[in-house]
């Protein structure tokens, strides 16, 4: 009887490399594609009806009137380029919070966007926002 | 002459079977600590310079049709508006915990969004404004 020659063979295994391989990409796109929950934002601390101190308002307080079209400062014209270097001319020597108000009087066609530009400018020029309606 | 037989050496191979744990053990982290955001809810931002940034939770949205939500609820008026974020904003002092991300159309009217500026300051909330970058 012919036996015939046991050969070492390999143990067999399952290749896990590419297993890691895709983890891996996982793990990649994850991190790709989180978005992380900061956003660029424009602060407002509004005082508001209750539970904090109402806005104290100095003698001299800057009054920005707005429309979508036009902007007033103390009830003058002022191309809106001009905005924040006036409002910080008009700021100049004032030191206190209450003196750095500057209240924002918007129109009702007021478009959302235009009211964040005049905002945005009163803060660059060093000014502490007040929001007040038209009456 | 004696010539040495060449004998059959195993494969040398790099055991990689821990780093598919490593990796997979990685995932896991990523997926239990992410924090998913209820804020679904698109509308065209205004666009603005550079300035600061807010990780703020809470997200209140006034679409163009004038919906007001927070997350994803929407809510019939800004006086449910200003008694929910009363209600979420309570026992915070820091004004950072204070913000809220506030999403309007950019298109929107003052008197349409005014409302929502004094339901979220009366609820004692600061007011951060999510803008676009000029």
């Amino acid at each position: 009887m012919k036996i015939g020659k046991r050969r070492n063979r390999p143990e067999p295994h399952i290749p896990f490399i590419s297993l890691a391989d895709i983890a891996w990409q996982i793990i990649i796109f994850f991190l790709v594609a989180a978005t992380f929950a900061v956003s660029n934002a424009l602060n407002l601390d509004i005082p508001g009806a209750s539970g904090k101190q109402q806005a104290q308002q100095a003698p001299k307080t800057i009054t920005v009137q707005a429309t979508d079209t036009q902007v007033l400062i103390d009830g003058k014209p002022v191309p809106f380029a001009q905005l924040q270097p006036r409002i910080a001319e008009a700021l100049k020597g004032r030191k206190t919070e209450q003196e750095r108000a500057v209240i924002v009087q918007g129109r009702d066609d007021l478009t959302f966007q235009r009211d964040t530009e005049i905002m945005y400018a009163i803060q660059k020029a060093g000014g502490i926002l007040v929001m007040e309606e038209e009456k | 002459m004696h010539i040495a037989r060449k004998r059959m050496e195993p494969v040398k191979e790099t055991q990689m079977v821990s780093l598919a744990d490593i990796a997979f053990l990685i995932i896991f982290f990523f997926m239990l600590t992410a924090t998913f955001m209820k804020d679904r809810t698109t509308v065209p931002l205004p666009v603005l310079p550079k300035g600061t940034q807010t990780a703020s939770q809470i997200t209140v949205t006034l679409d163009s049709q004038a919906r007001i939500f927070i997350d994803d609820d929407q809510l019939p008026t800004p006086a449910d508006l200003e008694s929910t974020l009363r209600n979420r904003l309570a026992g915070k002092t820091d004004p950072k915990d204070c913000e809220v991300r506030f999403k309007c159309d950019k298109m929107l009217k003052y008197k349409t969004y005014r409302p929502i500026y004094e339901a979220i300051a009366n609820a004692g909330g600061v007011i951060s404004i999510i803008h676009e970058i000029k």
